[in-house]
């Protein structure tokens, strides 16, 4: 009986064929190879986390970072809202302080232009 | 029990159910021991995963030889799989057999493998192993029979190699070689029968050669 390509059972014959192609040589040294490689792998994974591991580390400082920031901008932004009235109130100060007007400006007729002149000279 | 055909001299064998059972034993008394290693290797035992290696060297390495077609990038290749393996431990399903998943990452890598070369280079063709010299001996006379049968399997489209390996070399049931290939069941039956009948009508020429050789 010939093997037939419908078989569902192995095609011994051509299985073992097949496998003497295939099969390369040295197969020790090749475990040794890939078994070498491989302590490298587990040597940087027992030093590193996977990532949601890091992230748990970090979620608590992360949180409060978050929180001291927010707290932060609040008060600056706060701060920045309160500087204008702030600033206005100091440059009115000098306004609402008594000043003595000279003479000139109370007249009730316009002062001659050299008094002006003489008068800011004179400060 | 194990029958010799008169035609060709194929072998083929018929199963008894107890057979079946102490095989259906076997299997699974290899899959726990394989989800055993896995497990071990996966918490970092070097150990496990060196006999895993060991178990599966074989294999590994004749599904990436059928992928790429020579020893060296074959063997690389079968190292990216066993690495990737490695890796991606936490991933696999210790209710599914071992082999399967790994030999699906295995021949990925070794496809990714044929892939860059393919940008590298233009794939070459097995080179004619044909010893020259005196008549041929068994040894010449094999390495003959190997390298046409290379040459046959090259032709084939890279999935149906990976099939009439599995199942025919390696074992694997037409439910694993789908597993492997990520195609429905009645592909990989057509994947293995496309792929026979392919071989068997490469090496027609080579039955005398065979009998020289046994």
């Amino acid at each position: 009986m010939k093997a037939s390509p419908f078989d569902h059972r192995q095609d011994r014959e051509l299985g073992e064929a097949l496998r003497s192609a295939l099969t390369g040589q040295n197969e020790a040294e090749f475990v040794r190879r890939v078994v070498d490689a491989a302590v490298d792998i587990q040597q940087l994974q027992a030093g590193g986390d996977e990532w949601w591991e890091i992230l748990n580390v970090w979620a608590r400082p992360g949180l409060a970072a978050a929180a001291i920031g927010t707290i932060a901008a609040a008060a600056l932004w706060w701060s920045g809202s309160r500087g204008p009235i702030e600033s206005s109130t100091a440059l009115a100060d000098p306004l609402q302080a008594s000043v003595e007007i000279p003479a000139a400006f109370l007249a009730s007729e316009a002062p001659d232009l050299n008094e002006v002149l003489a008068l800011e000279l004179g400060n | 029990m194990k029958e010799k055909n008169g035609t060709n001299g194929s072998v083929c064998q018929h199963e008894t159910p107890s057979m079946r059972m102490d095989s259906r034993a076997m299997a699974d008394a290899r899959l726990s021991d394989d989800t055993e290693l896995a497990a071990l290797a996966h918490a970092g035992d070097r150990d496990a995963f060196g006999e895993l290696v060991r178990r599966y060297a074989g294999q590994a390495r004749r599904v990436a030889r059928a992928v790429l077609g020579n020893e060296a990038d074959a063997d690389d290749a079968a190292q990216d799989g066993f690495l990737a393996a490695l890796r991606n431990l936490g991933r696999y399903n210790p209710n599914r057999p071992f082999g399967p998943w790994l030999m699906r990452i295995v021949s990925n890598a070794a496809t990714d493998r044929r892939r860059r070369r393919k940008v590298r280079e233009t794939e070459q063709v097995p080179p004619e192993t044909r010893e020259s010299g005196p008549g041929p001996d068994g040894l010449a006379t094999r390495r003959e029979f190997n390298a046409a049968l290379e040459r046959a399997l090259a032709t084939l489209p890279k999935r149906r190699r990976i099939a009439v390996v599995l199942f025919d070399v390696e074992g694997y049931s037409h439910d694993e070689v789908a597993a492997v290939l990520k195609v429905p069941v009645g592909t990989a039956r057509s994947d293995v029968f496309h792929a026979r009948r392919a071989l068997r009508k490469a090496l027609a020429g080579w039955e005398q050669l065979k009998e020289d050789m046994q």
